[in-house]
């Protein structure tokens, strides 16, 4: 969250975290090319360099597929969805280094075009074993090169939350298409088990956090709610963590309950910005904190601080007996509800 | 997430969880079933730029009974690490259909050893295959004896 435009939006923790990526991405880079040059002392420079990037930007997009899951099934993991654009980020400069000498080294030795000799050296396109899997890394590229290129303020600011969701929700096909890259790829002529268990073992390991996620959150979406006069039960007050929330959907209305400060206020629990879930985010000096970009809120009237203009929906809260409960009917957006104290 | 983006991740995933396996366990039963032989052994032997050849292939036969397949390749032009095939000329769609020994990446000289029941009677020639581009590099080269 910034008033103005900047290039990268650094702060220490971000700069640690980055540090952190290059760091390990080089030593993987190391190892790899340390143990390969030691089994395969034949190997090419140029094979190495494709080869050590490509399982390098398999690996970074595996874990960047597995942070979001894994936050929403444990919030410990919370600080590493703070920081996920920038290991996207840094998973495009990875693949573009795999895509551009994969195609000097395949494609542009002949008198063809490169891009040409991409789509028409294979034309077994009716074929499944025999497609020219290079096309569908291609495309997945593409889409890994939109998302990186709309990943900054700007375009989170100026493209609608729905065109800017739809298009990084395609990161989903794009992981499809690599895996099917590799598969009708490099596989048919590797044919190494481990490779082939290693992928196998990260495909089900992305789909199963998924699917855990979802469940869970399914689970809580539909669970029947227990009214009384008018208010909902949302939570047993010791159940929420200081600094926290639990969230309740009512109506297919998600509503996010914040303790603070022997406190509690409720805000609707879409962000603004993006729609990303304020419930899962916690509150950092004094206000309400996204966990997808950092866009914050007051909690007692939903306003973002000055100078930024962002409301959200408040509701009423009601505290019996150890027990809160919410009025899902919203308020309109930025208005002042006195915190439930409970002190 | 708002619950309508939620509803969407998970129909994403559902599919996902159906369909990408079941490729995924296509695309590995497809792989051809070939007898891939041990890496070969790769040295540079300068004296091969004055051949005129681009490659010789000859089998011979150890003292303990095991073939070898000897390969120099003298002059490569691919950048793709080739696929090498024992195979029958003879025979229609001769790549597939013959017996995949080895890669070769670069010129050089290389050794492969070969089971003898793939040693038929006509399966006397050697070919290099782009598998990339789904190409021969050469001419098939017939293997001495």
């Amino acid at each position: 969250m910034s008033v103005k435009y900047v290039g990268v939006l650094w702060n220490k923790q971000k700069k640690r975290y980055d540090k952190t990526i290059a760091l390990l991405a080089i030593l993987y880079l190391v190892l790899f090319v340390g143990f390969n040059v030691l089994l395969h002392p034949t190997i090419s420079p140029e094979a190495l360099l494709v080869r050590s990037t490509a399982t390098l930007a398999l690996l970074m997009l595996h874990v960047i597929l597995a942070i979001g899951p894994m936050a929403r099934i444990n919030t410990k993991f919370l600080p590493l969805l703070y920081n996920r654009r920038h290991l996207g980020v840094s998973m495009f400069l990875v693949a573009t280094i795999h895509v551009v000498f994969s195609i000097i080294q395949f494609h542009s030795l002949g008198n063809v075009n490169a891009f040409v000799s991409l789509f028409a050296s294979n034309t077994h396109y009716d074929s499944f074993v025999n497609f020219p899997f290079q096309v569908l890394g291609f495309y997945a590229f593409i889409i890994i090169l939109l998302m990186a290129a709309t990943s900054h303020d700007f375009w989170l600011n100026n493209l609608s939350p729905k065109v800017w969701k739809s298009l990084h929700m395609l990161v989903y096909v794009a992981y499809a298409l690599i895996i099917m890259h590799v598969m009708l790829g490099v596989i048919q002529l590797e044919k190494s088990p481990l490779l082939i268990g290693m992928l196998a073992v990260g495909m089900l390991t992305i789909i199963t956090l998924h699917l855990v996620a979802a469940y869970k959150t399914h689970r809580a979406d539909t669970k029947e709610n227990i009214e009384e006069e008018g208010f909902v039960f949302v939570s047993n007050l010791e159940d929420i963590k200081p600094n926290r929330a639990k969230v309740v959907t009512i109506a297919n209305e998600s509503i996010a309950v914040f303790k603070y400060e022997g406190k509690l206020s409720a805000v609707h629990n879409a962000c603004k910005h993006q729609n990303g879930p304020l419930g899962e985010g916690k509150i950092i000096d004094g206000c309400i904190t996204c966990p997808w970009h950092g866009y914050q809120y007051k909690p007692n009237d939903g306003c973002a601080p000055e100078p930024f203009t962002e409301k959200l929906h408040t509701y009423d809260l009601r505290l019996k007996e150890g027990k809160v409960y919410v009025n899902p009917n919203p308020k309109p957006e930025g208005t002042h509800i006195e915190p439930l104290s409970y002190e | 997430m708002i619950t309508k983006l939620r509803k969407r991740h998970r129909r994403v995933w559902l599919v996902i969880a159906v369909v990408l396996p079941l490729l995924f366990i296509a695309a590995y039963t497809s792989i051809p079933k070939y007898q891939l032989q041990e890496s070969p052994s790769n040295t540079i032997n300068e004296s091969l730029i004055t051949l005129k050849f681009p490659m010789k292939a000859w089998l011979t036969k150890s003292e303990t009974g095991a073939y070898h397949l000897g390969l120099y390749v003298n002059e490569y032009e691919s950048s793709v690490a080739a696929q090498v095939y024992l195979t029958n000329i003879e025979l229609n769609d001769y790549v597939k259909n013959g017996y995949l020994i080895g890669t070769v990446n670069g010129a050089g000289e290389y050794s492969f050893t070969v089971k003898p029941e793939i040693l038929e009677p006509h399966h006397n020639f050697i070919v290099i295959y782009d598998p990339i581009k789904q190409k021969q590099i050469y001419n098939p080269i017939r293997v001495e004896e």
